[in-house]
Order: structure tokens, then C-alpha cells, then sequence
């Protein structure tokens, strides 16, 4: 039943609204990265990255810019918006900080910024946060000999530690599971897709799968049925595979989706995954064109992948990112012309001219109040080891009132 | 392959092997390619990396370790191709440093599927920190075709710089050899680009000791 209805609605999808991230004629900034707040829904949020460093909010069903967040100095790697808080947003970056924004408070400076110390102090390739908004975790650039995935205790900016063993490249893409909160994936140019459980002590028996592509990992997340239990990922040579995250069966490798469709509806590359509901047992792959036509592709037959949508008069050039959220049953898409499309159903899309350069004054009233940090009722202790290289963190109480030398 | 000329290429393909023999090394040089981009920004466009599979084995002294189950140990042992069992690897105990010896011991890797799904949990990460974390092999499928695959099989990944190099054969293959190796990984290289040739800056081959010839 619900696989008949995710596939009719990508087959509705026609081109709605178009929006302009860069007001810059002469080099296009590409749209890099799409986050929507998880609450979903018609006054929802999307937030893009600009190969600019800053990040844009979105109405979702409008395209009107909400907010620009400034303040990253270099490219932004991955972008997340915080499930309890949907107003807040995280961001990894090679300026090698993990920001959280409240676009309500301020859109020029981070509410909260997170660093490494020492070696491990690199550029951040990718970082995210878990369901319950407790651990932060972030992969960055292998540096010498070393690359690292980093923890942060959202509660303090202070390192909580880290893993170097399980990875020998740079770590391109970090996920938390969308619901259960210990498990988090990795992958890595080494090839390399890591599946970690947080409940347990050490990073050897965190450790719970890996899974090699044999070639390196472009895009990575967890798709699948009863909640998730799948992992998959895009490689940059656009090869698709898809893993059981504990029992680590194989469900799907296709190495060769570019070769099938190389006529009239062309695929150059791969974008992501598509899926419904966490219940959903089926799941599409959306690839395309450098020319912006963008396929929505059906894998339940690995032999005969068909395309089940195409989405034409939206972009112009390579499509890098995409959302598509269940409950309006719509599709946001963001690409190398600087553009974001929205596709929603039954639209009949609209004619080049109506190309919109959005450029939003910051309305957002200064709200001096800073956001009170919710108790969190601490639900599980992670505990890993610290491993500093260098040196040794002491942690010294700072003690109230004087100590008075008693004579 | 339109736009590289073919004579050319099999005239520095010539002059690379008669570098070699001129200068004998007392080990068997390796012939690289060398490619250098241009209208390519590393901090926007996607990342150029892959892998590709060459007619020809570039690295014939690559050494192959199998993790197997039965079936897969039996095939290794008839065909001289050293193996390793599943209890084997828990006489390991996840001793750190005996993965490192073992990962250090062989270049690559291959697993049987039933096996590879314990490997975190028998040998902890190290094989993947060694960079050598490794390959699948089907149950049905046989060992000798899958370690002519892992040798024969090149990496390549661009980093910041605009330049990658990568492994395509060896001074002792003949020119034929060389000539299918290097078409070969350049198709694939120029069809993973985005704007295919025009983000070809140049493309040069060497040996390892020898002086660079251009070839486009």
C-alpha cells in the first residue's frame, strides 16, 4: 500500500518555485547541501549551503528567504537541523568548528561552537547530530597520519572525545540513525562504511560493522524498514549499495546505473535517496543530468532499474542535493546553478522568466533573550575513552570560596 | 579517445621502456600516469575519485591474503595463495599488535562473505586503519579470478591539488600491454569528469625512475 503511494506521488511532482541562493553574476555559487526541520509539514524550513560559506533558510512551500547565516570561513560541510529545537541549526565546516544557529537570535553569530584541540584540530568534512540533540559527532581530514571522528556533549564546547582507529582517509560523511539515538554511520575515501553503537566504552567495541564499498563514499544514510535498519550509500564513481546495519547482509549493489541510461533521459551521476515514511519498505534513487534534468529512479529490480519521475525545466546544471518530505509530498532540490527547486504535486511548472533572485533584508528582530538550554534528562551514559595525543586534559573543580591558610 | 593521438602515446610509450632498459634499476620500475585538471575547484566540485579495473596487472607482486570459510581455504590452499581461517584470526584474540603484523605482512585482503560480517568483532579495526580492510568474495565465486581482480584493480583520488597520479603497469610489460592499460584508465578517469576532456589540463607518463613524457 505504501509503496504504491510514494511512487504515485513522485510521479505527481511537477515544478513549483524556483529560488536564486547567490546574487553573484559572475561566479555561480552552487548550492551544496539541503537540511529540512524533521517536524516536516507546510510551514516547515529548509536550510541550503552555499559554496559561498553561508547558509540560507527557506519557507518550505514558498521558497521565500527567511534568514542568511554568516559567520563559517570556509566550504560548510554538512548542515542539520536539531530535532527537539527544530529552530536551531548545526553546521560542520572546514574552518574546523561545529556551530549551532538560532536564527531567532542572531544570524551573524553562532549560539553555540564547538572545536577540536590539538591533533585532531582539522578541517570538519562532515558532522551531525543525534536524535535526542545530545551527542554531536563530526568526521574530519586525514592529517598526517590520522583522521578522527569527534564527539561533542552538546551541553559543553569542551571535546569529549574521539575515535582515530576505524578509518584511514578522509571522513566524508557522518549520520546519526533518525530515531535510535547510540547508532551512528561513517564513511570515508578509504571506502569504508563504519557503524558505531555509542552505548558501549571503547571505540573497538563501539565498533559494530563495516562494510567496504571498494571505492569511496560520497553519500551516506539509513533507509529501509522497521524504522531504518538499513544503511546505504553513494560512491563517487556513482555506484549504489545498501547494507543491514547489524546482521550486515548484503540488499543491494548496483555498480552500473550510469551505463543504463545513456540516451534521451541521461544519467551522470547520482544525487540520494528518496523515501517515505520510516515504514516504508521501498525507496528511490534520484540521479542526474549535468543539463539539471534530474530522474527518479526505481531499484526494486536490480536488472531493470526504470525511471519512475523525470523533473525537467528546473535546473540547469548538475543537481547536487535534494529533500523530499512525506507529509506535503514535496521535493526540494539544489544545484550548481545556484538554484532551489520545489516540486510538489500536481504543479504545472512554471516559465523561465519567473526566475525569482530572493534577496531577503533580515527582518528577524533582534531578540536579545537568549535561548535558555533545556535540561536534558540524561537518558544514557556515553562513555568512550579520551584519547589526546598530546596532552593530558585535567580537569581541575574550580573550588568555591577562598582556601584560607589556617596557621 | 578522440582527442589524445595515438601514435604519439605509443611513441612515449617507446621512450619509457627504452629509458628503462638504458638505465637498468635494480628493481622493476613502475610506469605511472600522471593527470593535471583545470576548471575543476576542489571546495565546490563533487570529488574526483574512483576506482578502475586494468586488462593488465600493474602490480603482479601484490601480496593477497584470503580470510575464508571452508570452501574458499580449501581454494587457496590448491592454488598456493596463503589464507587464513576464522579460527585463525580468533587465535588473534584482537591482539592490537598482531593485526598490525598481519595487516603489515599482505597489501590487500579478500573475505568470504559469511566471514567479513565478523571482522570488526574478531580483529577490531585495525585492518581498516591499516587501510586494508577487506573485499568480499561471494560464496560461489572462486578465489583465483578475485585476486587477479584485487591486482589489477587501481585507485585514484584527488585531494587539494589539481594533480593525481596513479600505478598503470610495470618496465617488463610489453608496449601493447602499456598502450591498452593507459587508454583504458583514461577513458574511465575523462568519463568521470564533469566536463570530460575540457578539465584535462595535461596527462603524462614516467617511469618511476625515468624523465615525464607528455602525452596530451
Amino acid at each position: 500500500m505504501e509503496v504504491q503511494d510514494l511512487c504515485t506521488c513522485l510521479q505527481k511532482l511537477g515544478l513549483q518555485h524556483k529560488s536564486a541562493v547567490s546574487l553573484e553574476q559572475t561566479e555561480t555559487d552552487y548550492v551544496m547541501d539541503i537540511a529540512a526541520q524533521t517536524k516536516g509539514g507546510k510551514d516547515s524550513l529548509v536550510a541550503a549551503t552555499s559554496s559561498n560559506h553561508t547558509i540560507r533558510l527557506f519557507s518550505r512551500l514558498s521558497l521565500a528567504e527567511t534568514a542568511v547565516l554568516k559567520g563559517h570561513e570556509d566550504v560548510i560541510s554538512g548542515i542539520q537541523f536539531l530535532h527537539s529545537d527544530p529552530d536551531l541549526l548545526l553546521s560542520s565546516s572546514h574552518d574546523k568548528t561545529v556551530r549551532i544557529w538560532d536564527p531567532r537570535v542572531s544570524s551573524t553569530k553562532e549560539v553555540q561552537l564547538f572545536k577540536a584541540e590539538g591533533q585532531a584540530d582539522c578541517s570538519l568534512l562532515s558532522g551531525g547530530i543525534n536524535a535526542t540533540d545530545r551527542l554531536i559527532c563530526a568526521g574530519t581530514e586525514k592529517v598526517s597520519e590520522d583522521v578522527y571522528l569527534l564527539f561533542w556533549d552538546r551541553r559543553k564546547a569542551t571535546l569529549l572525545g574521539c575515535y582515530s582507529e576505524s578509518h584511514d582517509d578522509d571522513i566524508t560523511q557522518v549520520v546519526w540513525h533518525p530515531v535510535m539515538d547510540r547508532y551512528v554511520l561513517s564513511g570515508s575515501t578509504d571506502g569504508l562504511l563504519n557503524v558505531f553503537d555509542l552505548v558501549h566504552k571503547s571505540e573497538d567495541d563501539a565498533l559494530m560493522s563495516t562494510f567496504n564499498t571498494e571505492a569511496t563514499v560520497a553519500r551516506a544514510g539509513w533507509c529501509g524498514p522497521d524504522g531504518n535498519r538499513y544503511v546505504y550509500c553513494i560512491t563517487h564513481m556513482d555506484t549504489w549499495h545498501v547494507w543491514e546495519y547489524s546482521e550486515c547482509d548484503s540488499i543491494q549493489q548496483i555498480a552500473d546505473i550510469k551505463e543504463q541510461f545513456q540516451g534521451q533521459r541521461k544519467v551522470d551521476y547520482l544525487v540520494d535517496c528518496v523515501q517515505g515514511s520510516a515504514e516504508n519498505d521501498r525507496w528511490f534513487l534520484a540521479a542526474g543530468s549535468h543539463t539539471g534534468q534530474l530522474h527518479l529512479l526505481d531499484l526494486a529490480s536490480t536488472d531493470q532499474v526504470q525511471i519512475v519521475a523525470s523533473l525537467e525545466g528546473g535546473h540547469t546544471d548538475t543537481v547536487r542535493c535534494l529533500h523530499w518530505d512525506q507529509q506535503t509530498e514535496t521535493l526540494v532540490t539544489g544545484g550548481e546553478d545556484s538554484l532551489l527547486c520545489l516540486w510538489s504535486p500536481g504543479a504545472t511548472g512554471i516559465s523561465p522568466v519567473d526566475t525569482k533572485q530572493i534577496y531577503c533584508n533580515n527582518t528577524n528582530t533582534e531578540d536579545k533573550s537568549s535561548t535558555k538550554q533545556k535540561q536534558v534528562n540524561p537518558v544514557h551514559s556515553f562513555l568512550f575513552e579520551l584519547k589526546h595525543r598530546d596532552r593530558e586534559e585535567k580537569n581541575d573543580e574550580t573550588e568555591e570560596g577562598t582556601k584560607m591558610k589556617v596557621q | 579517445m578522440s582527442k589524445l593521438n595515438r601514435d604519439g602515446l605509443r611513441e612515449s610509450i617507446d621512450a619509457v621502456l627504452k629509458h628503462s632498459t638504458d638505465k637498468k634499476r635494480k628493481f622493476t620500475e613502475s610506469v605511472e600516469l600522471q593527470i593535471s585538471l583545470k576548471n575543476y575547484d576542489p571546495q565546490k566540485d563533487k570529488r574526483f575519485a574512483g576506482t578502475v579495473k586494468l586488462r593488465h596487472t600493474p602490480k603482479p607482486k601484490m601480496k593477497v591474503c584470503i580470510l575464508g570459510d571452508q570452501v574458499h581455504c580449501d581454494q587457496a590452499k590448491a592454488n598456493d595463495i596463503p589464507h587464513m581461517s576464522a579460527d585463525d584470526l580468533k587465535k588473534l584474540n584482537k591482539d592490537k599488535k598482531l593485526v598490525k603484523k598481519l595487516a603489515k605482512k599482505y597489501d590487500a585482503f579478500l573475505a568470504s562473505e559469511s566471514l567479513i560480517k565478523t571482522i570488526p568483532r574478531l580483529l577490531g579495526p585495525g585492518l581498516a586503519k591499516a587501510g586494508k580492510f577487506p573485499s568480499p568474495i561471494g560464496h560461489n565465486e572462486a578465489i583465483v579470478g578475485k585476486v587477479d581482480d584485487v591486482r589489477a584493480t587501481i585507485k585514484f583520488q584527488m585531494k587539494k591539488v589539481l594533480c593525481i597520479s596513479t600505478c598503470v603497469g610495470h618496465v617488463n610489460m610489453t608496449a601493447d600491454e602499456l598502450y591498452s592499460n593507459i587508454t583504458m584508465s583514461i577513458n574511465f578517469l575523462v568519463s568521470l569528469l564533469k566536463k570530460n576532456w575540457q578539465n584535462v589540463r595535461a596527462l603524462y607518463i614516467k617511469s618511476t625512475m625515468g624523465p615525464v613524457q607528455r602525452i596530451f
